[in-house]
Order: C-alpha cells, then structure tokens, then sequence
C-alpha cells in the first residue's frame, strides 16, 4: 500500500466557538489520498464539530482549508459537496420502505427522462459492488436488510455522489461482530481504490486493524497525526484524556458488605444462557460486552425492562415474583437506567424536578395527592446528592448537558431509596469533566451501602470504576476478574473473541 | 465544568411559557369579543354571554375529559360524540322500562365506565387509540340503534327536565357544569398523583414505563374520564329536550378535537392543560354564535371555523418549531 498519497485535505488553524465556549480552538488536520485516518477523541473533545465543519454544516470561524493544495472555503453543504467530501452520520438515515437502488439515488438521480427501476438498479449496481453488497438485488426494499448492510448502502450513497473523501462517523457503534467485520473490510476496500477516510470511533482496537494514522483531538485541539505503527492502547487513550488512565476514576474502597443482589439461572429472550450473579453492597460490578453480547441484557432481566423466563432474582434475601415488571423491581428497591436516556430515560420536553421526583411519586403524593412543598424538598435533596445546579430545577432536562442529563437519570432513582442501581452506559453522550464527576457518584452511593451493576462497552470505563469485571461474549460470562489483574488488551479479547471459543 | 457545555436551545421556564401561551389564548378570546361587540352591539349583550357559554359547555365538557387522552399521548377519542349519544338512549331506554332516575344514572354510568375502560386497556396493549375508538363509535352506534330501532326514545321526568332546563342564579345549568368540569379536571390533573403521571405518561412513555409508573392503569383510567365526560353531555342533552336522540352527535367529535387543538395541547402529549381547552371550546363557541348573528350559511360558518383552527393549530406548531430551534 501506498502510504505517501499526496495530500487530498489540508486544515490550519481552525477555530470555532459556541458563544463562550470554544469547541475547537486551533485544529490541524491533514488527509492522504487512499488513506484511513482515525479522528479520536473523547466525548466533548470537539470530534464532531469538526466533522461538522468538513460536512459543511458549521462555518469555521478561522483556519485555512486546503482542497488538492489550493485554498478552499467550506461552510456550506454545496461546498463540502463540490469538495468531494460526504459524511455518513453516526445514525443510519437509510429510507426503508425505498429499494436499495433508491436509496443510493436519494441525492438525485444520475440520468435524464424517464425513471424505471431497471435504469436505476444498472446505475446502482457499481456502487453496490464497492462497498461489497454485489450479491444484493437493487429493488429489494432496505427494510428487509440486515443493519450492517444498510450501513453498507449508506456509504455507498456516499460514493454515489462522487465523494473522495469519505467521514464515517461511528460506523460500526450499532452493528456486532461479524457485521463490524464486513464495515471494515470494505473501509479497506475503498482506501486502496484511492478514497481518502476519515474514521471516527470509540473502538479502539478497529483503529489498529484499519488505520493508517491517527489524529486526536483533546479540549477542541489537536496532536499531529501519528502512524499507527507507531502506536499502543495505552499511548492512544493517554493522548486522548491527556493524563494517566487512572486519574479518571475514583480510588476504590473495598469493604464490600453483605450480598444484595443475588441472581441464579436466570435467562430471558435475549439471555439464553443460564446467568448467575452476586453482587454485595458497597460493591460496583462491571459487565463488559459489546451490543449483543448481553451485557445489557442482564441488567435489563434485572430491572424486568425484559421478562425473566426460568431462574430467580433476590434482593437482601427477598426473591421477586417470576416474571417481574420494571414497577415491581422498583418495588424492591432496583433502579435500572438504560443506555438510551433520551429514549426511556428522562422526559427531556419536562422539567428537572418532574424527573428527578417521577419514579418517586408516593412519596411526593401521599394518598393520591401532589404536595407541592414534598416535590420542592425531595427536588433539592436529589439535586444536592447529585450536584445538579438547584436553579434549574424548572429548566426542561432536554436543554441540559449530556452530563447534566445522565445525572438526573441516575438521580431520580435515589429518591426511591434504591438498594441496587443498574446502570447501562453511565457515560454515553456525556463530556470528560463530567464522566469523573458521575464515577464519582456512583463510588459514593456504593460506598453508601448501595450494590451497583453496570455494564459498559468502553473497557478502559470498567477496568477503572468496577470492583469485579464481568466481560460477556455471546450472551456467556467469561470470567469473573479482578480488574487489577487483568490488563486492557485481554479485556477486549474477552469480549471480541475469547480464548476458548477461537475458531 | 460541565454546566460549560455548549447550550442545547433556550433554557426558559416552562411556567413561564404556560402563562405566556394562556395570555395568547385569552387575548384571543377577548380580541374576538371585542370585535364583535363593535359590529353588532347584541353580540356583546349578557343574553347573548351566557347563550355562548352554554354552547360551549356542551363540547367543553367532552373536551375536559378528552384533554387528559391527549395530555396522556394517546392523542384522540373518535369515540366520545357515540358515547355522549349511548349514555342519552340508555338512561333513556332504562327509565322507559321503568327504572327511576337515580338507578338509570347509576347504571348508565357503569356501563360507561365499563367501556371507556376496555377501550383503555386494549389501546394500552398496544393498539392505535384512532382505530380502537373508531370502532368503539361504530359499536355503539350500531347498539344504539338495535335497543331503539332507530327513533329518538322519550324521557318523562321531571328531574332531568331540571338538568336540562333549570338555571342557577339565573345560570343554565349546563353552564356551572362546565365550569365545575373545568375545576375538576384543572384540579385532578395539577393536585393528584395521576395527574402528574398522565403528563409523565404524556412526555415518554418508555421513561414513565421505566419509571415504575403504572402505563396501564393510567391510560384506562384517561379514556374512563373521557367517556364519564361524554356521557355527562348525554346526559344534559336528553335532558334539554326530553328525548334521547340517536342522530346529531357527529360534529362533537370534531368540536372536542379542536377545542383541545386550539387550546395549544400538544398533539403528541405531555404538554397542554384544561384551561386552556375551555378557553379553546369557548372559542369557538364564540366564533360560531358571532356568525349565527351575522346570519352567514351554515357552510360559509363552517368553513370559517376550519380555518380558525387550521391557522391557530399552525401557529403553536411553528412557535413550538421556533423555540425547538
């Protein structure tokens, strides 16, 4: 492979801000023709205002940009468009009642008269070939698709619009394993066809398998682009934090009490396989496991988001009826925040005070009726356990940060006065200063006496925050893990391809 | 630190922007009122405020109990003007079989607490509400019309012939139970627990259902008060003319539905509140009484009306679109 393509896209200097925030302040960024560069970064380190920029969909407000060596302004879809640059969005936006052929074609169609679905399924069919759907028939309905080949159209709705410089923003966050596969394959594929790309990811390790360099952005600012030959896991994640691993998270406290939770052979629709579990109080588990893999499952069977089919599950010694709802596990003390808050963790259109107090309502309500001097007590005392400014106690959650949000998804669980707190994801969507700040909450309400299970794809988040590390592949435990003694890299062979199942 | 992050849209109150959206409403109201009165004098006359209101109380009262469907997020009952229609024939059916007024009442209401009740536990398990209560309508419909061969049934009674008729300090009936509608419904929704999960239920139904929030109960017991408020307009209808109608009720449908709409609840739930429902059935009440003065067409005052609505219901669309921004 031809690592010294000549330069396709050059950036200086680009700076943006948000009113008083300065989301990047000074990035360089430089693309080669037929190279993958990795774009990481954590949440709020400015990855996808940058992506914005390149997409057209922020204006810079300095830098120089340079298209094949000569100056260019973006700051306009058209621009980015007659650049040659497209962006697949981290959500798949594929129509799925439309043929594969029309969704390669969204953009407009690449002929003149009359449109027959014979004409467009020829012109769809090499851009169906490059990205490795070849075998697909062009008129079948994207419904029917599996979702990594409707990733798959995606981009190859990219390349249908002539674009040499490919963004890939999170490609792979909702697909598993073998599906991952076929996305960087033909990530690959297109690199050595002479397509430049810009991939952006939170999985480390797809970095080393398809990348060619590395640029990090940390706090709106970049570090020259390194090769990743030149790279390790550790070096990557300290460029991104900018400091040890470990300062992240809060030191651990091990006096774990007597067992809370307690789980035995119990399986669901999505958990096939018999899980046992024991989880004391003061204690924080950390399942780790990639979509599919379970891991979420299993807070969900705790939680009754999903029904439990055979086993049983006991809190401080009581056992839930069979097939428990999210109100009766409540019932028991169990709090369960899902991965998606905006989905079914918050009410973003309401205010913070109606979410922090709304799985609480009998104690806001006594008798059926609202006591508004409760709602205001109870408010405040969520508010201060979790460090939620009290004078947005009105203000819609929908308008809060990322981090804000998570802490009253997490903080409207204490008002019931939890014994165990299952948490899926605690730092998705949420920026660095406040991913410490949520560890933190959660070491203290463990340390409080409460027994908290989360689960988590990002490995660096479980090794750090967890007293027991679960890594679950293919719905199966792997093991039970002290994670001082178990390193990174053998973490993430746990959950991509444990020793004993190598095929 | 994190409260720097970039902000997501304005962070204005939401008790704020209620007052804000009531003033709009009332302002409304008394613009039109105003306008009226300048054009023709007997428009602003008190007769002429109580006949208004009275108008108003009917599709008002339906609208009081159709507001906690939407509230809930199950947008709409298309089964409330069968309802209204139902419990008038049955009372009236019952008492014609001789049951004494008291006992029709009470029995009529059980009926139709039963039916709001299945059609709020099958919307619950999962069915589309405008299909369900669609079907519900036609049911009734259909029932109505095999108990009564399709003839209007008379009631003699000298108590219903007070309900509908009777005035209070020289206010008709009909109008104090708007306004203890009103009350009620204000009251329930802001002042008890299901209140507040009806908005809970409203805003998101996954983060109400995770929650621990009881999904199920709440939504039957929405389209249980819906149709206690239907049957309440049945009620006062076959009082005022003491007979029981079978035909006639096919507009209530479409008079609640925009009462609610224009009274700014958010179609898709969670926001909106009774209030503002009453001011929007008053209203059109008012628009339609001004243009029975002006002695316009029955089509020309209902093609007026419909573009009322369409151009308030647009309004909250696009300011809620601007505020989203």
């Amino acid at each position: 492979m031809d690592k010294t393509g000549q330069v396709v896209l050059e950036m200086k200097g680009i700076t943006k801000s948000f009113g008083a925030v300065r989301a990047l302040g000074g990035v360089d960024f430089e693309l080669r023709r037929g190279e993958v560069m990795a774009l990481l970064g954590e949440n709020g380190a400015g990855k996808s205002t940058l992506v914005k920029v390149l997409a057209g969909l922020h204006a810079p407000d300095s830098g120089d940009i340079r298209i094949d060596g000569k100056p260019f302004a973006l700051g306009s879809t058209k621009l980015s468009h007659a650049a040659g640059i497209a962006v697949a969005e981290q959500e798949i936006s594929v129509i799925g009642t439309l043929t594969a052929a029309e969704n390669i074609f969204l953009g407009g169609v690449p002929f003149r008269g009359p449109w027959t679905r014979r004409r467009l399924a020829a012109r769809a069919r090499p851009y169906l070939d490059a990205v490795g759907l070849g075998h697909l028939d062009p008129a079948v309905p994207v419904e029917r698709l599996a979702v990594a080949e409707r990733q798959l159209i995606e981009i190859a709705r990219l390349l249908a619009t002539d674009a040499r410089i490919l963004i890939l923003d999170e490609p792979t966050a909702a697909l598993n394993d073998s599906d991952i596969e076929k996305v960087k394959a033909m990530v690959r594929r297109l690199a050595d066809a002479g397509h430049s790309i810009i991939y952006v990811t939170h999985r480390l390790g797809e970095v080393f398998e398809i990348a060619d360099r590395i640029t990090t952005l940390r706090g709106g600012r970049s570090s020259p682009a390194v090769n990743v030959s030149d790279m390790t896991l550790d070096k990557v994640i300290e460029k991104m934090i900018g400091r040890p691993l470990e300062e992240m998270f809060p030191p651990r406290v091990s006096k774990p009490g007597a067992v809370v939770l307690e789980m035995r052979g119990v399986t669901s629709r999505a958990l096939p396989l018999p899980q046992d579990l024991q989880v004391r109080a003061g204690e924080i588990v950390g399942i780790a496991g990639q979509v599919g893999s379970g891991a979420e499952a299993l807070l969900r069977a705790i939680g009754g988001a999903d029904v439990v089919e055979s086993g049983f599950i006991s809190v401080d010694g009581t056992r839930f009826p069979p097939a428990h709802s999210l109100a009766e596990a409540k019932l028991r003390g169990v709090g369960y925040c899902s991965s998606d808050r905006k989905l079914d963790g918050i009410f973003a259109e309401l205010p913070v005070s109606a979410n922090l107090v709304s799985p609480s309502m009998d104690r806001v309500a006594p008798g059926g009726i609202v006591s508004r001097r409760r709602i205001r007590s109870l408010t405040a005392e969520l508010s201060g356990q979790m460090a939620i400014d009290p004078g947005r106690a009105g203000y819609k959650v929908g308008a809060l940060s990322g981090g804000n949000q998570q802490k009253v998804a997490l903080g409207k669980w204490l008002g019931i006065g939890p014994r165990v707190l299952l948490v899926s994801e605690p730092t998705r969507g949420v920026d660095v200063g406040a991913r410490a700040e949520i560890y933190g909450h959660l070491r203290r309400l463990a340390e409080e006496g409460m027994a908290i299970v989360f689960s988590s794809s990002d490995i660096d988040e479980v090794r750090g925050l967890a007293d027991r590390v679960i890594p679950m592949y293919r719905g199966r435990q792997v093991r039970i893990a002290d994670p001082d003694r178990i390193t990174s890299q053998e973490l993430v062979r746990d959950i991509t391809h444990p020793e004993d199942e190598a095929a | 630190m994190s409260d720097t992050a970039i902000p997501a849209g304005p962070l204005r109150s939401p008790a704020a922007a209620a007052l804000a959206r009531a003033v709009l409403a009332a302002g409304l109201v008394l613009t039109l009122a105003a306008l009226g009165g300048y054009f023709n004098p007997a428009f602003l006359s008190p007769e002429n405020g109580l006949a208004i209101l009275r108008a108003a109380a009917m599709s008002g009262i339906v609208a009081m109990g159709a507001t906690f469907i939407t509230l809930s997020g199950r947008f709409f009952s298309l089964a409330l003007g069968q309802t209204a229609m139902f419990a008038g024939v049955l009372m009236a059916v019952l008492m014609a079989w001789g049951l004494p007024f008291g006992l029709a009442l009470a029995a009529m209401l059980a009926v139709i607490v039963c039916l709001g009740a299945v059609q709020g536990a099958i919307i619950s398990m999962g069915a589309n509400p405008i299909i369900t209560t669609l079907g519900a309508g036609a049911l009734l419909a259909g029932l109505a019309g095999l108990f009564t061969g399709g003839r209007n049934v008379a009631i003699d009674s000298a108590a219903l012939a007070w309900i509908g008729n009777g005035r209070i300090l020289g206010v008709p009936t009909q109008t104090w139970a708007f306004v203890a509608a009103v009350a009620v419904a204000w009251w329930v929704l802001n002042k008890t627990r299901f209140g507040r999960e009806t908005i809970f239920l409203g805003a998101n139904r996954a983060t109400a259902g995770a929650s621990g929030i009881g999904v199920t109960k709440v939504t039957v017991l929405v389209f249980v008060i819906a149709s206690l408020a239907a049957a309440m307009m049945g009620v006062f209808e076959a009082a005022q003319f003491s007979k029981a109608r079978v035909a006639g009720f096919g507009a209530v449908d479409f008079d609640v539905i925009a009462a609610v709409l224009i009274g700014g609840t958010a179609i898709q739930g969670g926001r909106g509140s009774p209030l503002r429902t009453a001011l929007g059935a008053v209203f059109i009440a008012t628009l339609q009484n001004y243009m029975l003065l002006l002695a316009w067409s029955s089509g020309v005052r209902t093609l007026v009306t419909g573009v009322f609505i369409v151009l308030i219901v647009a309004g909250f669309h696009v300011a809620a679109r601007r505020k989203g921004a």
